[in-house]
């Protein structure tokens, strides 16, 4: 075979997909646990799209800022997460209506975002900084409204833990962001712009493209995603002062982990579901074998900075 | 802007070949302006050179600590400084780390947990058995020679190795200590709690850190090296430096950083904590970005990045002063970050 035909016939196969890597992760982890338990993993992928539901949607919003490149990343999401879950479930309750409870906690993602943008834009403080520093200011809100938190309503929380055809209602909920999130990204002049951005953002200021305000628009929608996964989190678990901690970590790993170009330019949404579903298998196997939570750390830090590495040749993550 | 230092372009242009691209290289490996060299002893030389970044974070400090004096006499006491600054020995070299990675342009998010695993290390291993104890410290500064290698030969992005490596710290911390504990070894108590005479333990080592740390990025080979490849990665190539090299020696440096203020943690707080240090990271950045240093790198202000960490330290106690109620204290920390910025910016316009 000639070196241009088999290069065409590579073109066409599925593993040039950047997540292939982490799906053959998935069904090694599954292998893996079906051997340990001897019984179908149907439970244990049940559980990962559960809380891989809530990855997802925080995957979909950091990817829109990573893909814009220039150093924009949203530091302040688990801040959001937190008071979302506290600010919807309080309204929620008191109000008794869902819907003001979601608006409630996306009006948290939202206020966040734009603040963010202030900061970013208003007086030029690089992202990093910035959503630090609102990360920051939020824990401090989150401290001094924590105190007085309200019950979860019974039908919120049983949305939240409920099922649809066997899948969870949160995987359902990140379906429908994540096809909103493929169309705003592939199909829309705001989603070049974004992709622009990330290749070149002096090459998309220079050729018209309203930069600053799609910029803008992705902190709103990092703030939005935060929130409403922070709203569903809380009403799965409870709101409490430090539930949006760990997520910082992994919404990035998952945006990563999926083949989006870490660098910019280049998002890829079911890959990050793939990264979401391989770290929560993981995180589901480890639990089942009554691993202390150390190794499912070791193994999730591990897996991201391997597969990066693995993927570096292809990436070209030098700018 | 600072004055920036004709020894590099003497070091530079050491080999004679190499003697008349060196001055256009050395303004190009550092384009913020060279000036003719400038006269006096090496420390004279060496403060000359410094930005004005720095001084908006010593200011702060002492600004901080004025306001905090006034409210709270007792803090001018030798015993009352060493009291209200002890804490903030192990951020200082969590931020010197911190800001020889942000020089070269990269970026730890990780180096709260890898400051938690030494601590606990130092609090678990190191009393009973002192040598395996010495020994996995220095395995955390050959992990951190590693994630440089991997960062430089792999091309991969510093935030994202950085946070992969920090689930692995925060793994391996909870393997040797499942649950808060431990204790100190003698030696490192009575090092980390030493009443120097006349200066206070944290300010003596806030000042020896301040200027040995200067001394060794603006006068030494290393320092120059590390100051090019942050600048200007393309330039000191071509100059002759080995940009893997000076990376890989950075982190490592970075890593011997984090140790040390690893161990003073334990020498402080008599404990190991596997997730007591998340904090330290964000903080790192903070005091950094206070110093002067800018995320593209090529800028190591080492004194701002050390009285940044003061200053940072100073808010907690200050607004304890002010009967702030202690939620509002880290939200002050992102209140001052975002003032400094501003009143940055608004200074350079």
């Amino acid at each position: 075979m000639s070196a241009a035909t088999s290069s065409q016939y590579r073109r066409r196969l599925a593993w040039k997909q950047p997540w292939i890597w982490p799906l053959v992760g998935v069904v090694i982890v599954l292998i893996i646990t079906i051997i340990v338990s001897g019984r179908s993993p149907a439970s244990n992928i049940e559980a990962a799209l559960q809380q891989g539901g809530i990855v997802v949607m925080l995957g979909l919003g950091q990817m829109f800022l990573i893909t814009a490149g220039n150093g924009n990343v949203d530091l302040s999401m688990p801040g959001v997460i937190t008071l979302a879950g506290f600010a919807g479930i309080d309204v929620a309750a008191n109000e008794h209506s869902i819907l003001l409870g979601l608006l409630a906690a996306i009006g948290v993602g939202l206020a966040t975002g734009a603040v963010n943008v202030g900061l970013i834009q208003g007086i030029g403080i690089p992202p990093i900084v910035a959503t630090l520093a609102t990360g920051l200011i939020l824990d401090s809100v989150i401290l001094s409204v924590g105190a007085s938190s309200a019950v979860t309503p019974k039908a919120l929380h049983s949305f939240s833990v409920g099922r649809f055809l066997n899948v969870p209602n949160v995987a359902w909920v990140a379906l429908g962001m994540s096809i909103i999130a493929a169309v705003l990204l592939h199909k829309t002049i705001f989603g070049r712009t974004v992709v622009a951005i990330g290749q070149n953002r002096k090459a998309a200021v220079r050729s018209g493209l309203k930069v600053r305000s799609a910029l803008m628009a992705c902190y709103l929608i990092s703030g939005l995603c935060a929130g409403v996964a922070g709203l569903l989190l809380s009403a799965m678990t409870g709101a409490s002062i430090d539930i949006g901690t760990p997520f910082l970590l992994v919404s990035i790993a998952v945006v990563v982990l999926g083949g989006s170009r870490i660098r910019g330019g280049r998002s890829n949404v079911i890959g990050i579901w793939v990264g979401s579903i391989l770290l929560n298998v993981l995180l589901t196997l480890f639990y089942s074998l009554h691993l202390s939570s150390a190794y499912q750390y070791i193994a999730e830090g591990v897996i991201v900075v391997v597969v990066l590495a693995g993927a570096a040749d292809r990436e070209g993550f030098t700018q | 802007m600072s004055e920036r230092p004709s020894k590099v372009r003497d070091r530079g242009a050491s080999a004679p070949e190499r003697r008349e691209p060196a001055g256009r290289l050395a303004r190009a490996a550092f384009p913020s302006g060279l000036s003719g060299p400038s006269s006096g002893g090496a420390v004279m030389q060496a403060l000359g050179r410094i930005d004005r970044g720095p001084l908006l974070a010593v200011a702060a400090a002492i600004g901080l600590y004025a306001w905090l004096s006034v409210l709270e006499p007792d803090a001018l006491s030798y015993q009352g400084f060493t009291l209200t600054l002890a804490t903030t020995m192990p951020l200082m070299f969590v931020a010197i780390s911190q800001l020889i990675l942000v020089s070269l342009g990269d970026l730890d998010l990780g180096n709260g947990y890898s400051l938690g695993l030494a601590n606990v290390v130092s609090a678990i291993i190191l009393p009973k058995h002192a040598l395996i104890g010495f020994g996995a410290l220095a395995l955390i500064v050959v992990a951190y020679a590693g994630m440089g290698a991997l960062v430089q030969w792999r091309s991969l992005p510093a935030i994202i190795v950085t946070l992969g490596a920090s689930f692995v710290w925060l793994g391996l911390a909870l393997l040797v200590a499942p649950s808060p504990g431990g204790s100190s070894p003698a030696w490192l108590t009575s090092l980390a709690n030493w009443n120097p005479p006349l200066i206070p333990l944290p300010l003596l080592v806030a000042l020896v850190v301040a200027v040995l740390g200067t001394l060794v990025v603006v006068r030494l080979r290393a320092g120059v090296m590390l100051r090019a490849a942050g600048s200007n990665p393309a330039a000191a190539r071509s100059f002759g430096i080995s940009i893997g090299t000076v990376r890989v020696l950075a982190y490592t440096a970075a890593g011997l950083a984090i140790v040390i203020g690893g161990l003073l943690l334990t020498g402080l707080t008599q404990s190991g904590d596997p997730n007591a240090s998340g904090d330290f990271t964000l903080m790192s950045v903070a005091a950094v970005i206070l110093g002067g240093a800018e995320f593209r790198g090529g800028r190591t202000p080492v004194v701002g990045a050390v009285f940044g960490a003061l200053a940072l330290t100073l808010v907690s106690p200050l607004l304890s002063a002010l009967s702030v109620p202690s939620n509002y204290q880290t939200g002050a920390v992102g209140v001052v970050l975002v003032l400094v910025i501003a009143g940055r910016r608004l200074l350079q316009r």
